[in-house]
């Protein structure tokens, strides 16, 4: 990688929060510097604008892009547009759902390789270097791209959201792409006083709840201890509770303060979804993997000790 | 319309629930150990068989299971051919389980390109080992065709392909025109239905067809990347565990130790 | 009449009684006996249309095991109250037919027989008495069903009642008739039947000879008819049981019991039952053996949960199904193949029609019922078959036993989400595995550890526990371990016979190197399934289970307990061990050994209550109710201050229940070999 061409962060700008946007701006900006390239950064919300203004504060080309479906169709085709226009060797996302989709069509499309899921970026030599878990988080992979564009998509928290300077101007521009897919219907998150990926407290439950009544619970310790309620992919398949709640390598990345995991074996995928925070295990087995990865275990049966807790947890707060 | 022709792509990978502590690299060869665990049917891909056996079931969609894999290794085609998909084809060649994503795209874009008439590629979202979670997208960008990714329902309506996908939090239903490549998520209305034992039975029997990975004229793509370290991390978090006579103590003690480490 | 006092004891037959009324009495005696064989024939008919049985063996054992259950009433006696009512009124017509037949030997064959000392001491004294005990035997049933209104006997018929009545009818008239002779012929022997003589004192002041005479042969008439009728209808009511109890014990399967039928997936068209077509003729037999007495309902633990199974009902509803529908499956079994289909296409299905899924679901296999059945219904060669139709054919199968098959599948151990290896729990132990021994049936026991040490560690301690005792005694053993694959039990008890098969064949190379060592286990289902069912597969092990074994230690000196532990303990007999195996007193002669103090719970040993995860249903998302509550409730009762058992799913069971009963309430859940541990160090 010589020191033609730019870092791009893509991000969407959706709402008030492009925490992702802004991580992976974080992202272009570190990698960038150590490359001697420029940082350019997009915004694919609905709308574009927030995000687009948010990156312009770090004093970095910010644009806001509009026209297209906001589906996974068009956003390549915007994406691999920009990838042209400025030359983009790296492409940084953040690896949600749709990140994670953009990476590879992307990449085949402008000729390049996608990665998923890093948790670090290195330049080492000139190269650019991914770190990824693999094997459901059983192991670590590093790996080189060899072509570019690399399109790399970031968990969460791999990079600090870029900080804010005054000063920088958003271009709007106008991109409008048909997308193949018709939308029929949209059906909105529900929604949540918290986000998942936002929370500062998870109560995450798995396998060895047992069944739906047992996740009422364990949303009323979530909400005494002023947290959201998640779940193992296992308690997603069994039906006991809604996929938007599901953490996990293919689920949600959360990174609370305090994490409990309530019947989850931790032998999954689960765990990568937990980019930080202190955890909490309750399990009946104290032999569970869930005790190698938790700072705090408590063994038992959890139809006794999650009552308890939320006993315990009322009480000092003085209620 | 005559009944639309669906092919799933099935990949049998190491056994996904397979304990932390009997995993191991093989560090010659950056790949898990051999004989570490047994390769099995992944969770995914078993989800993507059961959306297009419930379009079988709809409109009598003729289902095709496709796998690359390692000629020995059969599971997948196997467990398909019980649950009764109309055909098996295995691309046989060794040491599948780590082919970069572009070569097995091409691959299959080479398979998919003798059989006839397909109307819908359905996969998993990623295959539960490498995780890498870009074959499908590979290949529709390489057929050109459209993509939904993360779908939970499929359905037909006369002729038009409707899907319900997860979108940004939420969920989209929109109409997916034909050719198309689907890839599926987990959902509790996609477990694998079990096999009639006479299926069962049957499987073992029926023929899976072969094609060799050097027939289908592939290897023209370059890897995209280099492996350049696989490790397992070493594990340092040392658990305390609460002590209490019962659940009421040890829930006491629990919330004066997250006092103490102010995270309540 | 006076002079017979030099003369032999004896009586005239058919006094009083003119020719007309004799003749009365063969004609009405042969339509009776024609249409209780015309009654007999329907019900035939009905069993030829099963498929084979092979139950033929072994005539010498299977007759020996009527004789001993007809005289010595042991199934009946289990409820004590009943058996020995019914022990009355068995006996009772009993001797009085015997008194029939003798008379027709006498009066018909011309055979003297019925005189002098044998006609004192058999045809009148005998059987006066136990004319007695019928009266009274029949008076107590109607009592228990009329009066007391017993609960297992469930809703009464208009035909319980007649019968009823006919019987102490036939009984009572058969005094009067001893009574009106004894009185009217002055009979020098007529102290020798003292009812009929009490009755004669009465009848005496009431009329004369003559009119005695008289009132005699009318009531012999009613006596004849009665009797004859009720003969007739014996095929068509409860009554029948006469015939179908001793017939159906002698078809009985024989050798170790609960072993369900094998099935040859190469060769078998039907692999569950799905119509009654697919019923064995014994099947079908039992349907009509049962007389819905209720023992089985009474003692079934899921009925006593509420849930809606009820053996008795299987049976009978069954039962129902193939009489209503009798003439169809008559012609459906005589027609070809291909038209069977046709005619029998409108039938509900079996399972889920006739029996509903929940009721076969709801069965944890604890034997209790087969156990109970005076007249040897085998429930279990009902129920499984049926839920092998569900789980092969029809893939309804609970939550959780998807999930347990997919294991079974992809890992071949029963348990989702297990992370433990085989190998795990006995690392540091310092044993030798199977795969490391030269020559294995030079071993004294090999250690099959069951999947269960997989899915916690309180079970592995269990194992761990086993393996120190072994120690100790210096038994030379191996572990099977990472060899193992699931013994198949969760699979074959949830109708997944074809799984079953599978990891029963996987283990046969491992367990035939074996030879005569035996195979240990502290699992009652996989002993079960290594011990008796893998002989199906033709793999003959001897096997032993670790109460057994940590007994023989004891009594021959090889494990010296020295420190008694002084406390009360409840043994709950795992059903595996207790009713299937037949083995309930080697855990407590351990116990005891240990110094240990038995309280024993009022359901116990042989009559054991289910800990409710048998039946596979440890896999259940939803299992039957809580079973398992209901049996630690009873356990806690007995007021013992450990609670102790012999198997690890009983043990989860136990500790579950105690749990919820007592929440940290120190009433400690063990093991046999965790308390014997305690005692030895």
């Amino acid at each position: 990688m010589s020191g033609i061409g730019t870092v791009l962060a893509v991000g969407w700008g959706d709402g008030a929060s492009d925490r992702p946007g802004a991580e992976a701006l974080g992202g272009a900006l570190a990698v960038a510097a150590k490359l001697g390239l420029t940082a350019v950064y997009a915004s694919l919300g609905d709308p574009p604008e927030p995000g687009a203004e948010a990156a312009a504060a770090s004093g970095v080309r910010a644009l806001a892009v509009r026209g297209g479906a906001g589906d996974a169709e068009s956003l390549t085709a915007q994406i691999v547009a920009l990838v042209e226009e400025f030359a983009a060797v790296v492409v940084l996302i953040a690896a949600d759902d749709r990140g994670r989709q953009l990476a590879p069509r992307v990449a085949a499309r402008a000729g390049g390789v996608g990665v998923n899921n890093a948790t670090a970026l290195e330049v080492i030599e000139g190269s650019l270097h991914v770190t990824r878990p693999v094997f459901g988080g059983k192991a670590m992979c590093r790996l080189v791209p060899l072509r570019v564009p690399a399109v790399v998509s970031l968990r969460s928290r791999t990079f600090e959201p870029a900080p804010g300077a005054p000063g920088g101007s958003v271009e709007v521009r106008s991109m409008p792409v048909q997308s193949r897919v018709r939308l029929i219907e949209n059906i909105p998150p529900v929604l949540e006083e918290e986000h998942l990926e936002d929370a500062r407290v998870v109560v995450s439950g798995g396998r060895g709840m047992g069944d739906a009544e047992a996740f009422a619970a364990l949303e009323e310790l979530a909400g005494a201890l002023g947290g959201v309620l998640g779940a193992s992919l296992a308690a997603v398949d069994q039906g006991w509770v809604s996929p938007s709640r599901q953490v996990g390598l293919t689920g949600k990345v959360v990174s609370p303060e305090l994490y409990v995991a309530v019947g989850i074996s931790g032998a999954s995928q689960h765990l990568a979804g937990l980019a930080s925070g202190v955890v909490l295990a309750i399990n009946k087995d104290a032999k569970a993997p869930i005790f190698e990865s938790a700072q705090l275990g408590l063994i038992g049966d959890a139809k006794l000790l999650v009552p308890a807790l939320i006993s315990a947890v009322r009480a000092t707060r003085g209620g | 319309m005559s009944a639309p022709h669906v092919v799933v792509l099935l990949k049998d990978i190491l056994d996904p629930e397979l304990p932390g502590s009997r995993f191991r690299i093989d560090p010659g060869r950056l790949e898990p150990a051999e004989g570490v665990g047994s390769a099995i049917l992944g969770p995914f891909e078993r989800s993507a068989l059961e959306l297009a056996l419930k379009l079988k079931d709809a409109v009598g969609a003729r289902v095709t299971a496709l796998s690359v894999g390692d000629p020995g290794v059969l599971d997948g085609l196997r467990k398909a051919l019980a649950v009764r998909v109309d055909a098996a084809i295995q691309v046989g060649l060794k040491g599948a389980a780590n082919l970069p994503p572009e070569a097995t795209a091409e691959l299959l874009v080479a398979a998919l390109g003798r059989l006839v008439d397909v109307d819908l590629v359905v996969a998993g979202r990623q295959a539960g080992d490498w995780d890498h979670g870009q074959v499908a997208y590979l290949l529709a960008e390489a057929l050109g065709w459209p993509c939904v990714g993360l779908v939970r329902r499929a359905r037909y309506e006369g002729d038009e392909l409707q899907v319900l996908h997860d979108h940004a939090g939420g969920q989209r239903l929109v109409s997916v025109p034909s050719p198309a490549v689907l890839t599926v998520t987990n959902d509790d209305a996609l477990l694998l239905r079990m096999a009639r034992v006479s299926d069962l039975m049957a499987a073992q029997r029926r023929p899976i067809e072969r094609f060799e990975a050097s027939e289908l004229g592939s290897g023209s793509s370059t890897p995209g990347f280099k492996i350049a370290d696989l490790w397992v991390p070493a594990r340092t978090s040392v658990c305390e565990f609460i002590p209490g006579e019962g659940p009421e103590e040890q829930a006491v003690n629990a919330v004066r130790r997250l006092q103490e480490m102010r995270l309540l | 009449m006076g002079v017979l006092l030099a003369a032999e004891p004896t009586r005239q037959i058919q006094w009083g009684v003119n020719a007309a009324m004799v003749d009365f009495m063969y004609a009405s005696m042969t339509v009776a006996l024609l249409v209780f064989s015309y009654g007999v024939w329907r019900r035939i008919r009905v069993w030829r249309l099963g498929r084979p049985a092979a139950r033929f063996d072994h005539p010498l054992e299977r007759g020996l095991g009527v004789l001993r259950e007809i005289l010595g009433h042991t199934r009946l006696v289990r409820d004590r109250a009943a058996g020995i009512v019914h022990w009355l009124v068995f006996f009772g017509i009993a001797v009085l037919f015997m008194a029939t037949v003798v008379v027709f030997i006498q009066h018909d064959l011309g055979i003297g027989i019925m005189r002098g000392a044998f006609y004192l001491y058999f045809e009148s004294l005998t059987v006066d008495v136990f004319g007695v005990f019928a009266i009274v035997g029949v008076a107590a049933f109607v009592v228990r069903r009329y009066v007391i209104r017993v609960g297992r006997l469930g809703p009464s018929e208009p035909a319980d009642a007649l019968l009823a009545a006919a019987l102490l009818l036939i009984l009572c008239t058969g005094y009067l008739l001893q009574g009106s002779r004894i009185a009217a012929t002055h009979d020098p022997w007529g102290l020798w039947s003292p009812a009929g003589y009490l009755v004669s004192l009465l009848l005496g002041r009431l009329w004369s000879p003559a009119q005695l005479e008289l009132v005699h042969g009318w009531v012999w008439t009613f006596h004849v008819a009665l009797w004859h009728t009720v003969l007739a209808v014996i095929p068509f009511t409860r009554l029948f049981h006469l015939v179908m109890a001793p017939v159906n014990l002698y078809f009985r399967a024989l050798g170790a019991p609960g072993v369900p039928a094998a099935i040859d997936f190469e060769s078998e068209a039907a692999i569950g039952l799905a119509s009654a077509l697919d019923l064995s003729w014994k099947q079908l037999m039992d349907l009509d053996a049962c007389v819905a007495c209720g023992r089985c309902e009474a003692v079934c633990p899921a009925f006593a949960e509420g849930k809606p199974l009820s053996p008795r009902s299987v049976v009978l509803d069954l039962r129902q199904h193939v009489r209503e529908n009798s003439r169809v499956l008559r012609r459906a079994r005589r027609a070809a193949p291909g038209e069977r289909e046709s005619l029998t296409q409108g039938l509900p299905r079996l399972a889920g029609g006739v029996i509903k899924e929940e009721a076969i679901w709801a069965c944890t296999t604890c034997r209790a019922c087969e156990d109970a059945c005076p007249v040897g219904v085998e429930h279990l060669s009902l129920i499984l078959p049926l839920r092998r139709d569900l789980a092969m054919e029809q893939m309804r199968v609970p939550d959780g036993v998807r999930e347990m098959v997919v294991s079974l599948e992809d890992r071949q151990q029963p348990f989702r989400g297990a992370s433990a290896a085989r190998a795990d729990w006995y690392q540091d132990l310092g044993v030798r595995q199977l795969s490391d021994v030269a020559d294995p049936s030079q071993l004294e026991v090999v250690y099959w550890a069951g999947c269960a040490v997989l899915s916690s560690p309180r079970v592995a301690s269990v194992a761990r526990a086993v393996v120190k005792l072994l120690q100790a005694a210096e038994v030379d053993f191996a572990v099977v371990g990472a060899q193992e694959v699931c013994c198949g039990d969760p699979a074959r008890r949830s109708g997944n016979e074809f799984h079953y098969d599978q990891l029963a064949r996987q283990n046969r190379p491992t367990l035939a190197s074996i030879g005569d060592a035996r195979v240990l286990t502290h699992c009652p289902h996989c002993l079960q399934a290594l011990g008796a069912e893998y002989r199906q597969m033709g793999l003959v092990l001897k096997s032993v289970h670790h109460t057994e074994l940590i007994q023989e230690l004891i009594d021959s000196g090889r494990l010296h307990l020295t420190r008694p532990l002084a406390s009360t303990v409840t043994f709950h007999d795992p059903c595996y061990l207790s009713r299937y195996r037949g083995q309930t007193q080697a855990p407590r002669e351990a116990l005891a050994a240990g110094g240990l103090r038995l309280l024993e719970m009022a359901r116990s040993g042989r009559d054991s209550f289910c800990c409710g995860s048998g039946g596979s249903h440890a896999f259940f998302r939803d299992p039957v109710g809580r079973i398992n509550r209901n049996r630690a409730e009873q356990a806690l009762k007995t007021g013992a201050e450990t609670v102790c058992t012999a198997c690890p799913f009983c043990l989860t069971m136990m500790e579950e229940g105690v749990e919820v009963a007592r929440p940290g309430g120190g009433v400690p859940v063990r093991d046999v070999a965790e308390l014997v541990l305690e005692a030895l160090i």
